[in-house]
């Protein structure tokens, strides 16, 4: 394709807009170099937070290049740049947060895509799946604490320490599993299929991840009752 | 209800509370996928963004377009015989996308090598006959 023309409506698409970079991303089949360069400034207002965290948690024990699961949610937010949906009147610095919320959404998505079976790979989330995201979202605004600040900042720092003395491997392994953290029941529930692609992706058993879990939860709780 | 309150303050913490404050400290630190808006502010705070090394978008464009034309293009056709194109070597590695890199199998093979076989004693007659 014209590299040239591309970069020179980059050029020109630098000062736009998120909102109006996002409708040309939708119009890709009307005008796809306008689309792209749109998408390209798009990738360089927003990739920086989105790589800082593939970089920092843990992907690495599974096997995964932070860039490719980067580049690789970008493309999807190509591809669905049409389902962004947010009222007109939002301030920017609100719309950078909402944009950053729907791209860390489609980045869940493909993480969870990447441990389903082959047969679910493309299945798109269903209206449950949506409905029970938007509320888990809801109900980590309130998120309940029996423990007054002071208390709660002091077994807070206990659970930092503890993470720092694990282990690379178990560490990254704990926090994975957090990322199925279900705000209604209080535990993290992995999908029986989620964590067969999960033990797979770290060459061990789900089995073995459930006992090593419980475990690492165990110390974690005993770290708490003799440091706080 | 005090035995239970004395139980519960002994037992220091529950399993859900154990891991409600693992999940919070975990957004905090951004070491999770961020579920609030407040998180992606916690996770903004916790990147040092002059040492993350930004992706070139061409990696990203490069990316979109391999994908559009494997989905759209025609499969592309070499003549065996006349002048080569410059695009022979382009085309073959155009050929060997279109396969997700896979190598040609045997049973093809066998049947490329039948028709070149085949093309190359009928080019060959043809001489003769000139």
């Amino acid at each position: 394709m014209q590299e040239n023309v591309t970069i020179a409506e980059e050029q020109a698409t630098g000062s736009a807009d998120d909102l109006d970079l996002l409708l040309r991303m939708t119009c890709k089949d009307e005008n796809r170099e306008d689309a792209e360069a749109a998408l390209a400034v798009f990738f360089r207002r927003y990739q920086t937070t989105l790589l800082g965290f593939a970089k920092s948690s843990g992907f690495r024990v599974l096997g995964w290049n932070p860039e490719d699961f980067v580049l690789q949610t970008f493309e999807k937010a190509f591809e669905k740049a049409g389902t962004f949906n947010a009222p007109s009147n939002l301030s920017p610095d609100k719309l950078r947060l909402k944009i950053q919320a729907w791209l860390f959404q489609i980045a869940k998505n493909e993480f969870l895509m990447e441990f389903r079976r082959p047969e679910r790979k493309q299945e798109a989330p269903t209206e449950k799946e949506r409905e029970e995201a938007e509320a888990q979202i809801s109900l980590a605004e309130k998120a309940p604490e029996r423990f007054d600040l002071q208390a709660l900042q002091s077994k807070k720092a206990a659970v930092r320490t503890f993470l720092e003395a694990l282990p690379e491997a178990d560490r990254e392994m704990l926090v994975i599993s957090m990322n199925f953290y279900d705000f209604k029941t209080g535990k993290a529930h992995i999908p029986d299929d989620i964590l067969e692609g999960l033990a797979d992706s770290m060459g061990t058993t789900p089995e073995s991840i459930k006992t090593k879990r419980a475990r690492l939860l165990r110390k974690l709780e005993e770290h708490l009752e003799t440091k706080t | 209800m005090k035995n239970h309150g004395e139980n519960q303050a002994k037992r220091g913490i529950t399993g859900e509370e154990l891991e409600s404050l693992l999940h919070q400290v975990l957004r905090e630190d951004g070491k999770v996928f961020p579920v609030s808006e407040e998180d992606i502010r916690n996770l903004e705070a916790e990147i040092d963004s002059s040492e993350v090394e930004n992706i070139d978008p061409a990696r990203l464009l490069a990316r979109i377009r391999n994908k559009k034309t494997e989905k759209f293009s025609k499969p592309k056709v070499v003549a065996l015989f006349g002048e080569a194109s410059a695009s022979v070597f382009e085309n073959e590695l155009l050929a060997m996308a279109a396969r997700n890199g896979g190598q040609i199998t045997d049973e093809i093979r066998k049947q490329m090598e039948q028709d070149r076989a085949n093309a190359e004693k009928k080019l060959g007659d043809e001489n003769e006959q000139k």
